[in-house]
């Protein structure tokens, strides 16, 4: 059990990276970079602080960790998971996900999306080469 | 060939070697050259001559006493100054016609050899090629709002017009198509329409699967699939990735406080996996982050190699961007100490 928490630990600490060389190889360029290089500053302050104290105290329960859809896991999005009902247009999941996605019009949204999803599958081919390097 | 008739020294003695100046004339661009280069003319003299307005030049060159002991390798002594000056006046008239006549930066060799020739031309093409960026951003259809509002005042002449934009103005033109509203609002809400499509045609394309639906609606929703299904698998990557390098428990920060190679082999001897390491690393921060260009990860402790595998990324990701790359050094060095930073957690 500790090797899982172990690994768990170890994961999110390669996805975290991951996602922050990507934003950082982008840059200040794309308002997603700009966006999600300032929320992973900001949990990492935050979380310094006040996250390792209160991880200390809950070592004895389990935290589940938020998967696939989320890149920090907070209780917010824990919540809104579970609600199936959602408006019409998939332009607030699509913000959701975007980070930054909040404050940007739908034009300025659908470009950033294209990059983004391009930085993704970028990301993702890399990882996989990296992957296939160890045995 | 035309001569000032004020000065009528210069113009006996013109006539006197009127040959010889024919013969040098008939090819001007060479023997000009080589005129010069027998003249031994300084580049800046030979810019004043030709700048100089013509009736100064023979002032000009007559007050060069140097010119003189020039004039005998001609083997014409006491040649006159027009002599001299005649190729040059004609490397000047030469400019000028090809200034007129061609709008290219560079011609045909000019003249003299000096640099001062082609700059008359680029002169007048530079005022040239910026005329045509203008009409370049012009054409581009600029998707600004500054833009779009001041094309509906311009617009409303164009109103019923369904051809022809008028494409040298830098305002962007918004078609009003037959039978469409043509008030402010619709016009705005249109072009912001045209937008959005535009951006959804370059999402389709991007996402695959996504041109056989129609409708707007679905083709989000797949699009918003593809990024979660992305998303998924960098986490599912980053799992194997986890487990499959080995963890270390590394205090870091006694290693590079200290420089000592016996500090350093006691953190060696603390790791999880201890591998036989071929030398001592004395100069360990220049290393680390020298390192990804030449040394070999195979050979190198786990810890380099688990840092290792973040570079890739970061210079993969400045390759494959469409963006120009950022500085793949600086990136690196950022992104080492922020993992750093967060595994000294």
């Amino acid at each position: 059990m500790r090797a899982q928490d172990k690994i768990g630990r170890h994961s999110q600490r390669i996805k975290l990276a991951a996602y922050s060389s990507m934003a950082r190889a982008v840059g200040q360029r794309r308002a997603w970079s700009r966006a999600l290089m300032l929320k992973l500053k900001l949990s990492d302050k935050r979380k310094n602080r006040y996250r390792w104290l209160a991880a200390r105290k809950m070592k004895q329960q389990k935290t589940l960790r938020r998967g696939c859809g989320r890149i920090l896991a907070t209780k917010r999005n824990r919540s809104e998971k579970g609600s199936p009902s959602r408006s019409c247009s998939g332009v607030d999941e699509l913000r959701r996900l975007v980070p930054g996605g909040e404050a940007m019009d739908l034009g300025v949204l659908l470009e950033e999306t294209a990059h983004f999803v391009r930085c993704l599958e970028t990301q993702v081919r890399v990882m996989s080469i990296i992957a296939d390097c160890f045995p | 060939m035309e001569l000032p008739a004020r000065s009528n020294e210069i113009a006996l003695e013109y006539f006197q070697f009127h040959d010889e100046i024919r013969r040098l004339m008939a090819p001007p661009t060479e023997n000009a050259s080589s005129f010069t280069a027998l003249l031994e003319l300084p580049h800046s003299s030979a810019v004043e001559l030709l700048h100089l307005p013509e009736p100064f030049k023979y002032s000009a060159v007559a007050s060069s006493g140097s010119l003189k002991p020039y004039f005998q390798h001609l083997g014409a002594g006491g040649m006159c100054f027009s002599a001299n000056s005649a190729p040059v006046e004609r490397a000047s008239t030469f400019a000028v016609e090809t200034d007129a006549s061609s709008h290219k930066v560079k011609d045909e060799p000019q003249a003299e050899t000096t640099e001062s020739d082609s700059n008359p031309i680029i002169s007048l093409s530079q005022p040239l090629l910026s005329d045509f960026d203008k009409e370049d951003k012009g054409q581009m259809p600029g998707k600004r709002k500054d833009r779009e509002k001041k094309a509906k005042g311009s617009a409303k002449k164009s109103k019923n017009q369904s051809s022809g934009d008028a494409e040298e103005l830098p305002y962007v033109h918004v078609r009003a198509r037959r039978g469409e509203a043509t008030d402010r609002h619709s016009l705005a809400e249109r072009a912001r329409r045209e937008k959005i499509n535009a951006r959804m045609k370059l999402l389709r394309e991007l996402v695959p699967g996504c041109n056989k639906i129609s409708g707007t609606a679905l083709v989000l929703d797949e699009i918003i699939n593809h990024v979660q299904t992305l998303q998924r698998q960098v986490e599912l990557l980053s799992m194997r990735l986890a487990a499959e390098t080995p963890r270390m428990d590394v205090n870091l920060d006694s290693i590079f406080t200290t420089e000592s190679a016996s500090l350093v082999d006691q953190s060696f001897s603390n790791m999880v996996y201890p591998l036989p390491c071929s030398d001592p690393q004395p100069n360990i921060p220049r290393q680390y982050q020298q390192y990804p260009w030449h040394l070999n990860p195979l050979q190198h402790p786990m810890w380099v190699r688990e840092e290792l595998k973040n570079n890739p990324i970061t210079s993969k990701n400045s390759h494959m961007s469409d963006d120009s790359p950022a500085n793949p050094a600086a990136m690196h060095s950022r992104a080492m100490e922020k993992d750093r930073a967060m595994k000294i957690e």
